[in-house]
């Protein structure tokens, strides 16, 4: 990039107010409220039919919401007609203009908002395209470019006009993985460039984790959690944000007796283990379940785990070999227990070995237990 | 069976009868045009140099295109209106644009001898209204032809751009919108463009429809707005000149054909079908 890039621009604030959309009998989205700081990086993370994408649309004014608003730097949008809310939009299929060049497709925005000179215009367009390192293809049209190609055009096309917010809907769900991976990357770098507001949907846990200031978790209209990639992976609140990011093991229990530092936790197969109390500990009686991330299990042979450790015994059930790790499934007396253990360790097990499989008490994350349906 | 063998049992019927009834009878049509005791040219001398046959074949093209400018015209809002609405709104306006299609034509043709006659329902509404003081001469004149010619192939002209039009993506609109152009911009710059080649095919279809046509005018056209297919059943049963009737005939076949090979030269005729080009 050149010394005359464009100052950044200040990124929207972002509000949303209990935010209602009803198709049909369908609640697509039900009482969402958020607040997007200025310039962050936002991901709206959930499985389809969350309602991450017609979230999306209420912002950019698609469609109309029936309760609740939006609001821009303080000011409500709902009345705001689509072309006058300063947006850029990444589409999930592009959405590129087939009769138009790339120039013409990045132009567009320019064109639209702001009459320009010829030569400010060609300037404009061609240091977007240098942004999304996509220069020389200005004359081509979007049916003569690479899945890739048309990811960046739709990118520069969204950017050119520097609006103040930014809205991806799953613009890396068509490429392969490791273009996408290189797109975050990017993606990341181009945020930190431009400094708009960022709004992403995506249903890639590793994608949100990857690129977000803030995740939120949308689950059947509504919002989960909501926090930093780190928060919600270490500290969900949530059995379906546990599940949602990353692997879990969970394992059912009940609390069986409380002091001030530890809980004491039979499990469904009766086993008893000892966990520290976090702050808001249930209380004796409480039904819980123990979330233990694979990576912080560990599988023993024929070792006795001292007694600091939580511990099951199992039998491996499936050695898979990834290269940089390895994943043990353990069948033990408490259900399925996945651990991954890193580097070449793990050559020596083979299905049906009797295993310990333990964890550091400190590494369990306590979750509500749904009562039972 | 191998694929070869079944696309022949597949397409032999009709390939078939297309030869035995279709074929034949055109190739024997254009082997008469050129035949006067011996392959001659003189029937088509003879119908560009009589100046009766000239008009006839300027007025049937100027016709056509006043009748495909018109349904092009009338036409591209009610399928615009079609292609963006919601399916059930769709669907009623469907039927309403389908409604007259179903109606044979010569019915509709003479509906509108009734409505443009000398004492029809248009003439009596302006007496009335005390607009004329006599009778307008609307029916028998190349506008109430173009007229009637107009609301009998609007149909034709809706749904071919209306097929074409459903082809364009929504989500470019939204691209437009979210990238700040105005409905009316977006319409402009992104859809407008977009339906050309549904423009294109809709002129094809309407145009080469309208230069056959035959009843419409024959019923609501005076002498002066005689069309070529009128002058082929003249020639042929009235003056029983078979060989000129089959000149004038390939005259029209040809120039008909031509405007299909130019247009499929340009826009491949695939889309009209909802081939992808």
């Amino acid at each position: 990039m050149t010394g005359a890039e464009p100052a950044p621009s200040r990124g929207a604030a972002v509000t949303l107010a209990r935010l209602t959309k009803r198709f049909g009998s369908v609640l697509a989205v039900d009482r969402v409220s958020l607040e997007v700081p200025s310039g962050s990086f936002v991901t709206f993370l959930g499985p389809s039919g969350s309602g991450k994408t017609t979230t999306l649309n209420l912002i950019a004014g698609f469609i109309e919401p029936d309760a609740g608003e939006v609001f821009f730097e303080g000011r409500p949008v709902s009345r705001t007609p689509t072309h006058r809310r300063d947006l850029g939009m990444v589409f999930q299929n592009y959405a590129l203009f087939p009769h138009m060049t790339v120039f013409d497709n990045v132009a567009f925005p320019l064109r639209m908002r702001r009459p320009l000179a010829r030569r400010e215009l060609t300037a404009a367009v061609a240091s977007t395209l240098a942004l999304v390192q996509l220069t020389g293809l200005e004359g081509r049209y979007p049916r003569q470019l690479s899945g890739g190609q048309q990811q960046r055009v739709a990118m520069a096309r969204a950017l050119v006009s520097r609006p103040r917010l930014l809205l991806m809907d799953e613009p890396l769900g068509a490429l392969d993985k490791k273009l996408r991976e290189q797109m975050q990357v990017e993606m990341k770098a181009i945020h930190r460039a431009v400094g708009s507001t960022f709004l992403y949907v995506t249903h890639d846990q590793a994608e949100a984790l990857a690129m977000s200031d803030v995740v939120v978790v949308m689950r059947d209209g509504r919002v989960e959690q909501v926090g930093s990639p780190r928060e919600l992976y270490a500290a969900p609140a949530t059995e379906f944000v546990a599940d949602f990011l990353g692997n879990a093991n969970l394992l059912a229990g009940r609390v069986t007796a409380r002091s001030d530092e530890t809980l004491v936790v039979a499990l469904d197969g009766g086993t008893v283990l000892r966990v520290p109390a976090g702050r808001a500990a249930p209380a004796p009686g409480e039904g819980v379940k123990l979330l233990v991330r694979p990576e912080d299990v560990d599988v023993l042979v024929d070792e006795r785990t001292d007694g600091e450790r939580n511990a099951l015994p199992g039998k491996v059930g499936e050695v898979i070999y990834l290269g940089e790790m390895t994943r043990v499934v353990v069948d033990t007396p408490e259900g399925v227990v996945v651990a991954r253990i890193a580097g070449q360790r793990g050559g020596d097990l083979a299905p049906g070995h009797a295993v310990v499989v333990s964890w550091p008490p400190t590494a369990v994350r306590l979750l509500p237990r749904p009562t039972a349906p | 069976m191998r694929p070869r063998a079944l696309a022949w049992l597949l397409l032999g019927p009709v390939a078939v009868w297309n030869l035995v009834f279709f074929m034949l009878p055109v190739a024997v049509m254009v082997g008469r045009s050129f035949d006067a005791h011996g392959l001659s040219l003189v029937h088509y001398r003879n119908l560009f140099t009589t100046g009766l046959y000239v008009s006839v074949m300027l007025t049937t093209f100027e016709t056509s295109v006043l009748v495909t400018a018109g349904c092009l015209l009338l036409g591209y809002p009610v399928a615009y209106l079609l292609a963006t609405s919601g399916p059930r709104a769709r669907t009623v306006m469907l039927v309403l644009v389908l409604l007259p299609y179903w109606l044979d034509y010569i019915v509709r043709s003479y509906s509108w001898m009734v409505l443009l006659g000398r004492m029809g329902l248009v003439n009596r509404a302006l007496i009335d209204l005390g607009v004329v003081p006599e009778p307008l001469p609307i029916l028998y004149t190349r506008w109430s032809v173009t007229v009637g010619m107009i609301q009998i192939l609007l149909p034709l002209t809706v749904l071919t751009l209306y097929s074409a039009m459903l082809r364009i993506d929504q989500g470019l609109l939204h691209a437009a919108a979210a990238h700040g152009a105005s409905p009316s911009a977006a319409f402009r710059r992104v859809f407008f463009p977009l339906s050309l080649p549904g423009v294109y095919g809709a002129c094809l279809l309407t145009f080469v429809t309208s230069l056959g046509f035959y009843i419409t005018p024959a019923l609501l056209g005076g002498r002066k707005d005689t069309m070529i297919s009128q002058l082929i059943v003249t020639v042929s049963t009235d003056m029983l000149d078979w060989s000129l009737a089959s000149a004038v005939s390939v005259v029209l076949l040809v120039v008909s054909l031509l405007i299909v090979v130019v247009y499929n030269r340009f826009f491949s005729i695939d889309r009209l079908w909802g081939g992808s080009a």
